[in-house]
């Protein structure tokens, strides 16, 4: 009975040692998403596409580097960025992409300006030698814009999501 | 329990998920730009055909007023005419002037026909958020009428160049 005892607790021992470091190591190498940067366009009659009597110009991009993105603590594993869009008054006319205009050693995809909307898409991701990536950059493009899209501060949040894969 | 715990917790087999974020704003200010196709005109009042007929009125109908606007939902812009400064038609004579909006969304109705004078008077109203175009025949098309009010104070020979100034509003 004794030794029965003695059993079960070293191998409760075991088990909590093993999970601690699993969860110690899980934290430690929890990949990380660093974005900066960030994109606020003016509209005004400057924009117009060919004086007064004309509309708007109806597309607008930022600048190629108006975001940096930054992932650390991939560890050995492969990741993906998701990207997708918060709104906080934007308008349904509205179509905001995004592409990734810098080269970035093992990151794949996303170069191609592509929809940003409220739903988690695929931007980009690492498929060899997964590394932390630095001074990724993107650029948005907005379009829809029209002297009958009413007057005022349209804003939405990007979102980038980094999954470990 | 504890081995379940132990094996979702791995780092190989978790799925670690972090997020950044980073903002974008579209401000779109309000739009009222005007301008005039077709230019200066000319307006000529022509001897009667007949003896003792009043002189004929002149009219011209060859300028388009072009216009964008774009402003809040629920408030609307006119445009008004007048003399600029201390112009004035020549003597013994009147001109008349009425805007043709186009029939599209937002681009305004006419206000009738006025006699321009010193005082502002409105020629369009109801312009919401439109582009008017600017072909040559695009906006509200301008008809001008100079009209001969009394005949014997009219000076042969007078040329009087004059400016009329429109100014698009915001209806009050």
């Amino acid at each position: 009975m004794k030794r029965t005892g003695w059993r079960k607790d070293t191998l409760r021992k075991i088990f909590l040692i093993f999970g601690a470091v699993a969860v110690l190591g899980g934290l430690g190498w929890a990949v990380k998403i660093r974005v900066s940067g960030g994109w606020t366009e003016i509209i005004d009659f400057n924009d117009l596409q060919g004086g007064p009597g004309s509309d708007l110009i109806s597309s607008y991009e930022s600048l190629v580097d108006a975001v940096d993105i930054g992932i650390t603590g991939s560890g050995n594993r492969l990741w993906q960025v998701d990207i997708r869009r918060m709104d906080t008054n934007w308008q349904s006319g509205f179509t905001l992409e995004a592409r990734r205009t810098s080269s970035d050693r093992d990151v794949y995809g996303g170069t191609a300006f592509q929809q940003v909307t409220v739903s988690d898409q695929l931007f980009f991701y690492t498929d060899v030698s997964p590394n932390n990536a630095r001074n990724i950059k993107v650029q948005y493009r907005l379009s829809g814009v029209s002297v009958q899209i009413p007057p005022g501060t349209y804003a939405t949040t990007v979102c980038f999501t980094v999954t470990q894969r | 329990m504890l081995i379940l715990a132990w094996v979702l917790c791995w780092p190989g087999l978790a799925r670690a998920q972090a997020q950044g974020e980073s903002n974008v704003s579209i401000i779109i200010n309000e739009v009222a730009v005007v301008k005039i196709s077709g230019g200066n005109i000319t307006l000529t009042i022509q001897a009667p055909g007949t003896v003792g007929e009043p002189p004929q009125n002149a009219v011209d109908s060859t300028c388009y007023l072009q216009y964008t606007s774009s402003l809040q939902t629920g408030q609307s812009r006119q445009v008004a005419a007048s003399w600029q400064s201390l112009d004035s038609a020549p003597g013994g004579c009147s001109l008349s002037l009425q805007a043709f909006p186009a029939s599209r969304s937002g681009e305004g109705t006419s206000a009738g026909q006025i006699t321009v004078s010193s005082t502002a008077q409105i020629i369009i109203s109801g312009i919401t958020r439109c582009a008017t175009g600017t072909g040559g025949t695009d906006g509200a098309l301008l008809t001008y009428t100079l009209e001969v009010v009394a005949a014997t104070d009219l000076v042969a020979g007078e040329v009087r160049s004059s400016t009329i100034v429109l100014t698009v509003l915001d209806a009050s």
